[in-house]
């Protein structure tokens, strides 16, 4: 950590958020500022040592977003390619999560706008989700089939391609 | 690298899946959660292959309508265009068999669409993993002009067939629509190309006839062909459009008389 404020740039003053469960933790500021909502209270002077209240956000994702930001905040700027790699590496990994973490994160990073976060827990999110099947998805999201027989029959067979895994080729004419 | 085998094309072919490199073993299936509608809506679907948001059509009444609002598709379109470095579309007429490809070279007899997407680079990876994914065949014997040269504007495809009708291809989609064939003129080795007309907000299809002085513009299967102004020169017959980029349409003409040069047509 402390290596990481000193790579910061210039501010090293260190920023407190507090989670929903009311845990602390710290931050350098170059680091809170990849998150919007935290960057418009730093700005609005509303970091204090008390701590920025986070009320929707658990600490266990809280956690894992300070270790996020912190890594990025500290190789922000003027990558060589080596460390561009490195950064990717360190995404690949630190999204490899359960999915009640993935969850909790995509919702804690939309809610605290850390972009490059949000993007990597959506993209996550898309990849699990893409190959399923409709039933799957209900399944995995609790939602009820709210279509009468009749109906799904015919979005089915309308669109009958995109339930094939293969398809013979098709004619024209 | 391992450098792709010719086969022949056969007419029972399966659709292919073919990676360099095998992909990671698959996570576990998730448990029942929630992410709340408006994150899931807004951020999840758009970031969806076309073929999983059609599948998911049938999931429920809230999931159709979100797939199916203009926004979402409109949302869909810009987040393409900004991974379009990573993945490009390829139209190929070839005939069934590879070799008549080599002999006969005026009619083929299918036209297939492949999807060539350059997977993420891992860490220093010493080649880039190319994924190449057959989205869409259609067969038509005769019909397909050989060595034609479809245009692209934004995932749709369109080309000339020898027998007269432009045809149009969204391959994300399935959709395949055959234009009517209008009228007047002998369309045949006609040429086409589709772009986006930011002024009527539609796309738009362009052709040059056989007499090569006349660019008709189709605006959708209810439009028809309209005649435009003739171009200060002929095109050559035969000569596709060259590309079609930020809503104009570049012809390549080419004669024995006068020097080679590039038509640009506006849409």
């Amino acid at each position: 950590m402390a290596a990481a404020t000193d790579d910061a740039g210039d501010s090293n003053e260190m920023i407190r958020v507090v989670s929903s469960d009311g845990e602390h933790f710290e931050m350098p500021e170059a680091a809170a500022n990849l998150s919007l909502v935290l960057r418009h209270m730093i700005e609005d002077d509303c970091a204090d040592a008390a701590g920025i209240p986070l009320a929707v956000v658990a600490a266990k994702p809280l956690a894992k977003i300070v270790d996020y930001c912190t890594k990025h905040a500290a190789k922000s700027s003027g990558l060589t390619i080596e460390e561009a790699e490195e950064l990717k590496r360190f995404d690949a990994e630190f999204i490899e999560v359960d999915t009640d973490m993935l969850y909790d994160l995509l919702v804690a990073a939309d809610f605290m706008g850390v972009e490059g976060l949000s993007k990597l827990a959506v993209q996550r999110t898309a990849d699990l989700i893409k190959g399923k099947t409709p039933e799957q998805n209900r399944e995995t999201f609790g939602i009820v089939n709210d279509f009468t027989p009749e109906e799904e029959e015919e979005i089915c067979k309308e669109n009958e391609w995109a339930f094939q895994i293969t398809k013979p080729p098709s004619r024209l004419c | 690298m391992e450098i792709p085998k010719r086969h022949k094309h056969r007419r029972t072919r399966h659709k292919h899946h073919r990676r360099i490199n095998p992909p990671p073993p698959s996570p576990p299936p998730p448990a029942a959660v929630a992410i709340p509608d408006d994150v899931f809506f807004s951020h999840i679907l758009v970031n969806l292959p076309v073929k999983s948001l059609v599948r998911f059509k049938a999931v429920c009444r809230s999931w159709h309508a979100a797939i199916d609002d203009p926004a979402l598709v409109r949302r869909h379109l810009e987040l393409s265009r900004e991974r379009q470095h990573l993945s490009s579309l390829l139209a190929i007429a070839s005939a069934e068999d590879i070799w008549e490809n080599v002999w006969n070279d005026v009619l083929s007899e299918n036209i297939s669409f492949h999807r060539v997407r350059r997977l993420a680079l891992g860490a220093r990876a010493a080649q880039p993993e190319v994924e190449i994914d057959l989205m869409l065949e259609k067969f038509s014997p005769g019909h397909i002009a050989h060595r034609i040269l479809p245009t692209h504007c934004d995932g749709l495809v369109a080309f000339a067939t020898s027998a007269g009708p432009v045809s149009i291809c969204n391959p994300a989609t399935q959709e395949f629509v055959v234009l009517p064939p209008g009228s007047g003129d002998n369309f045949r080795q006609s040429a086409a190309a589709i772009g986006f007309d930011l002024w009527r907000n539609r796309y738009v299809v362009a052709r040059s006839t056989t007499s090569g002085t006349r660019f008709m513009l189709g605006g959708g299967a209810g439009d028809g062909w309209q005649p435009t102004r003739d171009p200060p020169r002929p095109t050559s017959p035969g000569q596709g459009p060259a590309c079609t980029r930020n809503g104009a349409v570049y012809w390549f003409i080419y004669d024995w008389l006068e020097p080679c040069a590039l038509l640009r047509f506006n849409l």
